[in-house]
């Protein structure tokens, strides 16, 4: 059969970010996939190196519009062990808690876009509806519903009040138990099934090999979560494990993470009764000493990673951003490959690709 | 001050690893680097992909001036994470690819590419990934005179402006 290359993106009705994958099929398999990135590249690791620490903070936290407080508290973190800072333990729970809320508004995110692509749409309103729970509790917390500025370096922005506190436990009672009647859902409900199992497989070798990351690489049994292997702020003083699930396909992907919802919701209350009282800032010097720092975060999307180098000034020397949807593009491809055309959207969707990540 | 992990490992590193170590050293939390020539980066690569540091996270590269640095952050499932080190010079930047070894190094390769001109030897698909395809072959934005060149048109346009 004669093979067929055609474009898909950057500009395309399926796609909600600007992207591009020029896909050969044969029939109506597909045989190779290219990807072309930076059709939303902003430079932002070249504007840390023209401003000063503070500035880059809040250009860092606009990498991503979903998981923006974990790009400020990594980059806070690296300057924060830089300047070999003691951060209180009140800001280090607030600075956790809202990480964890952030997971939540993610992973029901995504539930709701999956669940468009595949035709389920009232799944997907049902989500969306019941995400608006947790964007009003960040909105609570931080007067935004998304791009908090709830990190500072050495602190956190914002304390949390009795009253707050109270609402969020009502909130995430409400959220847990919405999630496991979508996490029965997901895993029972015959047309959703039929629609993802064994599709955009990804074996565990595969997964190691490609350096595919969070829910992605969990999805196909791979139990690394930067959380559990690299405990950072009050991770360190919580109980958990990685969720993992051995499937390998669109459905493991999305067991992954509905648990990981309801873990999250699990984490946040843990933290939420057990907020120590004190301080929430420790002031930080403009001048940061000569120095690198490398910090592992557990972004909703997967480990994320910083690399930064100081050289004495107020301005950093190199940031380097690596996000998890760049890490996830290889193995990607290698799911489409083989892949059904039908299948391109709701296998490209369960990776949870966010292109201004992948640019920066 | 090292830490026992840090320690550990790095003794490790220097015990097993069988080719040329420039230096190692532990910084930050939960990360050691070991520095080897050039030349000897696949085989270093290798090494530490195969004693329990599996995961590439990313690579790092960085300008020095008359060098580029490359940093390639591996991890495992526990602390302490490593990180590859290695020096090309600038005017001839190039270094054999880890692709061919281990492919989650693909697409942190061609973008080292793209950002500071580092050719990578024998990588398999090494095609442009973020500039635009009409973008000068000799300009890398990345390098610091680029940054440099940046800052002096702001500055320019900020006085313009008043």
């Amino acid at each position: 059969m004669a093979k067929c290359t055609f474009p898909i993106g950057p500009q395309h009705p399926a796609l909600k970010e600007p992207e591009s994958f020029n896909i050969t099929t044969e029939g109506e398999r597909v045989v190779a996939v290219d990807i072309r990135l930076g059709y939303i590249h902003r430079g932002i690791e070249a504007c840390c190196q023209h401003r000063n620490y503070v500035r880059s903070q809040y250009n860092c936290e606009r990498i991503c519009g979903i998981c923006s407080h974990v790009h400020a508290w990594t980059f806070c973190r690296c300057v924060e062990q830089l300047l070999g800072l003691e951060v209180p333990m009140r800001a280090i729970y607030i600075r956790t808690i809202v990480a964890e809320l952030e997971r939540i508004h993610s992973h029901l995110l995504w539930l709701g876009v999956a669940a468009h692509e595949v035709g389920f749409d009232t799944l997907f309103m049902y989500v969306w509806r019941d995400r608006e729970v947790v964007q009003d509790l960040l909105e609570l917390i931080s007067g935004n519903r998304c791009n908090y500025g709830m990190v500072t370096i050495g602190g956190a922005k914002m304390d949390l009040t009795d009253e707050i506190i109270a609402k969020c436990l009502e909130g995430l009672a409400v959220l847990k138990e919405r999630t496991e009647y979508y996490a029965q859902i997901a895993t029972t409900e015959g047309t959703f099934l039929k629609r993802v199992e064994g599709v955009g497989i990804l074996t565990e070798e595969q997964a190691r090999e490609y350096g595919a990351v969070g829910p992605t690489s969990r999805g196909s049994n791979v139990p690394y979560d930067a959380r559990e292997a690299f405990p950072y702020e009050a991770y360190s003083e919580i109980d958990f494990k990685a969720i993992t699930s051995d499937l390998g396909d669109v459905l493991g992907r999305t067991i992954v993470r509905v648990l990981e919802t309801i873990q999250a919701c699990d984490i946040a209350t843990e933290l939420l009764e057990k907020l120590p009282e004190g301080d929430i800032q420790a002031r930080a010097k403009p001048r940061v000493p000569e120095g690198e720092a490398v910090c592992r975060t557990e972004a909703p999307r997967g480990e994320l990673i910083y690399y930064m180098r100081s050289n004495g000034t107020d301005k950093a020397a190199r940031v380097k951003v690596r996000t998890p949807s760049l890490a996830n593009w290889p193995a990607t491809i290698l799911m489409l490959e083989g892949a059904y055309v039908a299948d391109v959207p709701i296998t490209i969707a369960s990776i949870d690709p966010c292109m201004s990540c992948t640019d920066r | 001050m090292m830490s026992e992990l840090g320690e550990a490992a790095i003794e490790r590193v220097r015990r097993e690893y069988e080719g040329r170590i420039l230096e190692t050293a532990e910084f930050g939390v939960y990360e050691v680097t070991m520095t080897v020539p050039p030349e000897e980066i696949v085989a270093a690569c290798r090494f530490v992909s195969e004693n329990g540091w599996w995961h590439l996270s990313t690579i790092t590269c960085q300008d020095w001036g008359e060098e580029l640095e490359l940093l390639y952050h591996f991890n495992g499932d526990k602390p302490p994470a490593i990180t590859v080190r290695t020096r090309v010079p600038k005017a001839t930047p190039k270094i054999a690819s880890i692709t061919p070894q281990l492919p989650a190094a693909t697409i942190y390769e061609r973008e080292a590419y793209d950002m500071f001109g580092v050719v990578f030897e024998s990588h398999p698909n090494p095609k442009r990934l973020i500039l635009p395809d009409d973008w000068p072959d000799d300009v890398f934005p990345m390098r610091l005179e680029e940054i440099q060149a940046q800052a002096e048109r702001d500055q320019k346009e900020k006085e313009e402006n008043g």
